[in-house]
């Protein structure tokens, strides 16, 4: 599979059809925590994992990290 | 014993306070987080966002951060396709949406083993369906 798989034409319905394959597909989970809309984000993590034959496999190494929220936050 | 697990989280928290303290902007933070993307995803592959979506989800953040107009962020490049636990689309962000991409095993793995910061200190009730 190249990088020009991209432009294939899908046909309707079959968006992920050509990477829709073991290992093809990677999710990536992603959470924040937020102090509210005057404060922004304060903590950001995300997990990868795939999902082969009905199993998952999660990335040992996830992100977590804090966020120091803007100078204006309230 | 308990005296010692009681330290142990008093480590815990002090670690963590000090992590809290020594945060950065979301914009370093951000970066952090699409590099440790790029280094975690194959070439050939294709990732998929998955996260929260509605009127308090991540996927609203996710839109103020890297598509609302006067954004200065953006989506890690591999990312070619989103997905949200509720199965609702979200409003603004103009990554294809999976609906269905998933059968109901793989969204019972994901609410119950995916995640998040505390994850690794709890036990997984589907502990079964991870290799």
């Amino acid at each position: 599979m190249s990088d020009d798989d991209d432009d294939v034409a899908i046909p309707k319905g079959k968006l992920i059809a050509q990477h829709y394959m073991p290992s093809k597909i990677v999710y990536v989970s992603f959470d924040v925590e937020s102090g509210g809309e005057y404060c922004g984000i304060v903590q950001m993590s995300a997990n990868i994992f795939r999902i082969n034959n009905n199993v998952g496999e999660i990335e040992s190494k996830s992100f977590d990290s804090y966020v120091k929220p803007g100078d204006g936050a309230i | 014993m308990a005296q010692s697990r009681f330290h142990s989280q008093q480590m815990s928290m002090v670690s963590r306070n000090q992590e809290c303290k020594n945060a950065e902007g979301i914009e370093i933070v951000w970066n952090e987080f699409v590099s440790y993307i790029d280094k975690n995803i194959g070439r050939y592959q294709r990732e998929c966002l998955v996260a929260w979506n509605g009127e308090s989800g991540d996927m609203k953040w996710i839109y103020k951060l890297t598509q609302a107009p006067g954004s200065k962020l953006a989506m890690p490049k591999g990312i070619k396709y989103s997905s949200s636990y509720d199965q609702e689309a979200p409003n603004g962000i103009s990554i294809p949406f999976l609906r269905n991409s998933f059968l109901r095993h793989a969204f019972e793995f994901m609410r119950l083993c995916i995640h998040f910061s505390n994850n690794l200190s709890r036990s997984a009730p589907g502990a079964l369906l991870i290799k």
